[in-house]
């Protein structure tokens, strides 16, 4: 695929199995996926095609009986102070330095925001949990202490009080520069006003408040946003969003896509929006990595899969769903329904729902190939104009 | 009811939950769920029901079915007063008129084969049993697509779209008129979702059937219906014959229509950002149940309710500026600014 | 709904359970029971007979009778319990037993609480581990055996066998070893209602400054404490294990994955407080469980309180004692239900008191 310079996630190859009772299931197998630094890529696919276990894969989040069995997962973490670029895969990575990844370069936004908040806590303090976790806040404990000071300064009564103050405020602002382990009063106040930071960046009425509600007091859209906010926290390299807004209603929904529209410009990280719904792909997207049965098919720019499907499977799930401006009796369906993974079919996955198959389709597997410049497809009979 | 075309005919319908509190439990409060509903559903036509979660969806389909007891109006089906019937009369009246829910899971009894569950509205009514029984919910079957071999299996056995069919084919055992469909596909698949829609489609053509169909999802409800209505806060707020999405002219159905995302990136970056969030039925605001988060609230939104009124061909919008208002461009920037100020 | 309008409620609703409980167990043991055999033996004078009717107003229509014991239990003493030394007042004997019931069984649930929990929460973390089967094993074991047996059981291995090895072993029975506290208190009477501050015995032992005192009441507590806790120690450790692989499973777990916190964090931060909750339930109803078991437990270990006085009164048809029995045990599963209510709202700020 591309220069990996501008990548910062390239996934090759990544296969992963789950070892149930009733047999393997093969849920990746072989999953290609590239996302460019600043990008936002869509990620489609019906129920179970292994868009979550992707997700998950790439923060190390595959339970037993689930095993990341090969593959690799490329991550180029970029030093926001040195601008450095990292490569790291995250496949071979411990288990302890993935909690360093986790949550703080590589964050995930899940599909139900009503289960997702634990629901004893405080939404301010889940948020500030990461904060806390992944940050070492000596600078912002030093602020709040100065700014407290400062406060504090306005109401004293005496002179000679004032002047020690004084003194105690250019002592903090001479240690600003190089900032000590800050003492736990003040990092966690300074946790907490970083929370209240990060609801007013997702656009929260009365942030402050909200900080100070548990997950049960908000609406289903203002929780979603608390926790884009919780995976924005420590602004990090990647954000996923595992169909994050897929329980939303459509007009809930779009106050999320917009909001995620204008955070992209604000905070640098590249997006991959995991989603069933082509809609969102379009109105979020400017690239797209179509999945089947646990392996990539097609990927594209957005307008270019759009406009120009290849892949058999893409094309009859552009033409299955109903659209808005169209006036159609009946509906074009792809035959079947998605194969079992236990005993997947061979060689392309999609080849018994697939008007195009031949001997081929059943013998061997396609692999994902260029067939237009950044338009890959894994097919032995590509469609549409090539 | 004189129109013999008019199959069901609801008039002032009002479904209220009692909200209670306090030390005895008193009655403090009344979900207002659906709000003086009237409607009349054609014979062999589809009214689609659209509208945001809680908008009284569910609860309209529900109470016309009379699963639950209406608080106020009047239900006519067959030019017959059904809203206080009761017994066997209602037993008789329930044949006629089904229901599909969203989750065909929770509606098929696990530890029961899919011939008795397809058969049971047979058996309990008297229609058939033995073996006229089971060749009855054969051919059911067969209409929806499934095949002998999948007469004695179990519910876990199928897919979701399969059990969604399985779950038609009982709807139809007792050969409705007319049948609700409460967010049918809303749980399947893409690919699944347009092979139930195209076989609901092709029974109401062989049957003859009237339908309702429910959903959140704008764009699939359009493909179905013949009329659609737009409910807000348990309100219709705009009923239409079919073109709506081309010219809505409800506020608030402009922003819904423009909220769904479409799978077309030439169309991307239209949608009306509406500020704030559906208000409680509890409470609902006065006037215009839409005025807090409508760019063209005037003052009379706030006081006086617009009722439904016909601007031609059977459009019924209710709204006190309908037709007059323009959904421009300009109009999409008001509520970016209105979206914008809200959260500062 | 306010805190106070709940607990308001709640304690409307307790009154008739309350005084339903109250009328059953009354009208029950004085028609299923006799109430005369308390007071007429072989050697009753029969001519006797008519004047102890008489005087204890057996001769009263049933009705009338219960509209009596009414009247004692608002205004007066709860009755007269006959089988007591000195027919004291049911009130009084409460009184004085009382803190010895409650003694045992506060140690008992702490015992089982401190035990149960983390055992709960290490078989779900390591499931099918060793540990994991050591402690369903355990816990089946309590929930399995019987209390009399088990407490039969413990004492003829800890008293009896040790004592024949020669080994340190635990005293059989009693609250108090009352020859030492005899000694050390110079008192003549050792422990009882009279020279104790508090009723509990752990508590007077430090009041009175005596560590070799409070240590005799610490050996006389673990045999019956276990033996009563075990039970309840066992459902703690299935419903803690239960609810905590549960919670393992739930949405807001993966989140807290996600965020790249330490499993140790995430069980014992994220999982532990929602896993608790379940388990509150449990613990609280054991509570008034517990209330039962101490009849068998302070029968076999010779414990000077409310469940063996409960038992005696059994066996001689003593029946306000009965009654003013039964009628605490249901204050107290009520009370035990309302506090685990309100730990809840505590415990989950989802409860909205309605
Ligand atoms: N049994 C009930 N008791 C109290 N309130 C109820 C009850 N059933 C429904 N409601 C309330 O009535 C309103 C309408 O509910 P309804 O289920 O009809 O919504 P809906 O439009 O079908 O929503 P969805 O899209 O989520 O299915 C909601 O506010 C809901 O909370
Ligand atoms: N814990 C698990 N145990 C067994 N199979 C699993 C597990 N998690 C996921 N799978 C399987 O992996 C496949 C991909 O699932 P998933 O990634 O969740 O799909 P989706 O694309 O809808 O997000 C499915 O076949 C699913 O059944
Ligand atoms: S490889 Fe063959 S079966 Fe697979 S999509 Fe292409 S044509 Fe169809
Ligand atoms: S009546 Fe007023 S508030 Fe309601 S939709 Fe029309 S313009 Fe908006
Ligand atoms: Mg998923
Ligand atoms: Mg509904």
């Amino acid at each position: 695929m591309s220069q990996s310079q501008d990548l910062v996630l390239s996934i090759k190859g990544l296969t992963t199995n789950f070892y149930t009772y009733e047999g393997v299931v093969k849920a990746l197998d072989g999953i290609e996926l590239s996302l460019k630094r600043g990008d936002t890529m869509g990620v489609v696919g019906e129920t179970g095609c292994g868009k979550s276990v992707t997700a998950k894969c790439v923060l190390r989040l595959i339970e037993p009986p689930g095993r990341i069995d090969g593959g690799q997962i490329l991550f180029y973490d970029r030093d926001p102070k040195t601008g450095e670029t990292q490569e790291t895969d995250i496949v071979q990575l411990t288990p302890l330095e993935m909690l360093s990844i986790r949550g703080n370069r590589i964050a995930i936004v899940f599909q139900d925001p009503a289960t997702y908040p634990n629901p004893v806590f405080r939404i301010g303090a889940q948020i500030a949990e990461v904060v806390t976790l992944h940050q070492d806040l000596g600078r912002e404990a030093l602020e709040v202490r100065i700014k407290e000071l400062e406060e504090s300064l306005k109401n004293s009564p005496s002179p000679e009080h004032q002047a020690k103050i004084r003194e105690q405020i250019e002592h903090y602002v001479s240690m600003l520069e190089n900032p000590p382990k800050p003492d736990r009063k003040y990092a966690r106040k300074a946790a907490w006003a970083k929370a209240v930071d990060m609801l007013r960046l997702v656009r929260m009425p009365s942030p402050d408040q909200i900080a100070n509600q548990y997950p049960h007091e908000l609406s289903g859209g203002m929780r979603q946003r608390a926790l884009i906010a919780m995976a924005l926290a420590c602004n990090p390299s990647i954000l996923i969003c595992d169909e994050a807004t897929t329980a939303l209603d459509v007009t809930v929904q779009a106050q999320v896509l917009n909001l995620l529209n204008i955070l992209k410009k604000e905070i640098g990280a590249s997006i991959l929006i995991i989603t069933h719904d082509l809609g969102v792909v379009a109105e979020t997207c400017n690239s797209v990595t179509v999945m089947y049965a646990g392996t990539t098919v097609e990927s594209a720019g957005t307008k270019q899969l759009f406009e120009n499907p290849v892949h058999p499977y893409t094309i009859g799930l552009l033409t299955a769903i109903p659209k808005l401006h169209e006036n159609k009796e009946r509906l074009d369906q792809i035959p079947g329904t998605v194969p079992n993974l236990i005993n997947p079919p061979t060689g392309c996955r999609f080849h018994p729902r697939c008007a195009f198959a031949t001997d081929i389709c059943v013998s061997d597997r396609p692999s994902l190939e260029e067939v237009l410049p950044g338009h890959y497809v894994a097919c032995h009979h590509p469609q549409g104009n090539l | 009811m004189s129109d013999s075309r008019v199959l069901l005919s609801i008039e002032n319908l009002k479904k209220y939950f009692p909200l209670t509190g306090g030390v005895f439990r008193k009655v403090i409060g009344m979900v207002h769920a659906v709000d003086d509903v009237t409607l009349d559903i054609y014979r062999g036509e589809t009214i689609g029901v659209v509208g945001e979660s809680g908008c009284g969806k569910t609860t309209l389909g529900r109470t016309i079915l009379r699963l639950l007891d209406a608080t106020a109006g009047k239900i006519t089906f067959m030019g017959r007063d059904i809203t206080h019937v009761k017994g066997s009369d209602l037993r008789a009246i329930r044949r006629e008129m089904q229901i599909v829910f969203q989750d065909p899971m929770a509606s098929l009894d696990p530890r029961v084969t899919i011939k008795n569950s397809v058969g049971e509205p047979l058996l309990i009514n008297g229609v058939a049993r033995g073996p006229r029984m089971r060749a009855m919910v054969l051919d059911l079957l067969q209409k929806v697509g499934l095949t002998e071999d999948h007469l004695n299996r179990f519910p876990h056995e199928f897919s979701g779209g399969q059990r969604q069919r399985i779950c038609i084919a009982r709807t139809l055992a007792l050969n409705p008129k007319f049948v609700v469909m409460d967010e049918p596909t809303s749980s399947t698949d893409v690919s699944v979702q347009a092979q139930t829609l195209n076989l609901m489609k092709d029974l109401q053509d062989e049957f003859g059937l009237t339908y309702m169909f429910i959903s959140h999802n704008l764009s699939v409800v359009k493909h179905m219906s013949d009329r659609l209505a737009v409910m807000y806060l348990g309100k219709i707020v705009e009923l239409t014959p079919e073109d709506i999405f081309r010219k809505p002219l409800h506020p608030y159905t402009f922003a819904l229509v423009s909220a769904v995302p479409v799978p077309d990136p030439r169309f991307s970056g239209r949608a009306v950002i509406l500020s704030g969030e559906v208000p409680s039925p509890i409470n609902p605001p006065t006037g215009c149940r839409f005025h807090p988060r409508c760019i063209f609230a005037q003052e009379i939104c706030s006081s006086e309710e617009p009722l439904l009124r016909d601007m031609g061909d059977g459009h019924l919008v209710a709204c006190h500026f309908a037709g007059e208002l323009d959904f421009g461009r300009s109009a999409q920037m008001e509520y970016a600014r209105a979206a914008e100020a809200e959260a500062s | 709904m306010k805190l106070r309008d709940f607990i308001l409620r709640r304690v409307l609703l307790a009154i008739p359970v309350i005084f339903g409980v109250l009328t059953i167990t009354w009208f029950l043991s004085y028609v299923v029971g006799d109430p005369l055999a308390m007071f007429i033996t072989e050697r009753t004078n029969p001519a006797a007979i008519p004047g102890i009717i008489q005087d204890h107003g057996f001769n009263e229509p049933l009705v009338i009778q219960y509209f009596l014991y009414l009247r004692t239990l608002l205004a007066g003493d709860w009755g007269v319990s006959y089988s007591t030394g000195g027919d004291l007042p049911v009130l009084t004997v409460i009184a004085r037993k009382f803190p010895a019931t409650i003694e045992l069984a506060i140690v008992a649930m702490v015992f089982a609480v401190i035990l149960g929990v983390p055992l709960g929460i290490l078989s779900a973390t390591r499931k099918d581990k060793p540990i994991d089967h050591f402690t369903r094993v355990f816990s089946l074991a309590g929930v399995s055996m019987p209390i009399f047996w088990f407490a039969l059981l413990l004492k003829y291995v800890l008293f009896y066998q040790f004592s024949v090895w020669g080994l340190p072993y635990l005293p059989s029975g009693d609250r108090v070893d009352n020859e030492l506290w005899k000694t050390v208190l110079h008192n003549g009477v050792g422990y009882d209602f009279t020279s104790s501050i508090t009723g509990f015995v752990l508590v007077d032992s430090l009041l009175y400054g005596q560590p070799i005192l409070f240590g005799d009441a610490v050996l006389h507590l673990i045999m019956p404490g276990f033996c009563l806790g075990y039970l309840t120690l066992a459902i703690i450790t299935r419903m803690m294990r239960s609810s905590m692989l549960e919670v393992m499973k739930e949405d807001y777990i993966t989140l807290a994955r996600s965020k790249g916190l330490t499993e140790r964090i995430v069980i014992y931060r994220h999982a532990l407080r929602n896993a608790l909750i379940p388990t509150v339930t449990v613990i609280g109803l054991a509570f008034g469980g517990l209330m039962s078991g101490a009849v068998l437990t302070e029968t076999i270990f010779n414990w000077p309180g409310l469940g063996r006085w409960a038992t005696q009164a059994i066996l001689v048809s003593d029946m306000a004692a009965i009654n003013g029995f039964v009628l605490l045990v249901a204050f107290i599963f009520v009370s035990a239900n309302l506090i685990v209510d309100l730990t809840y709202g505590a415990l989950d700020p989802r409860i909205r008191y309605g």
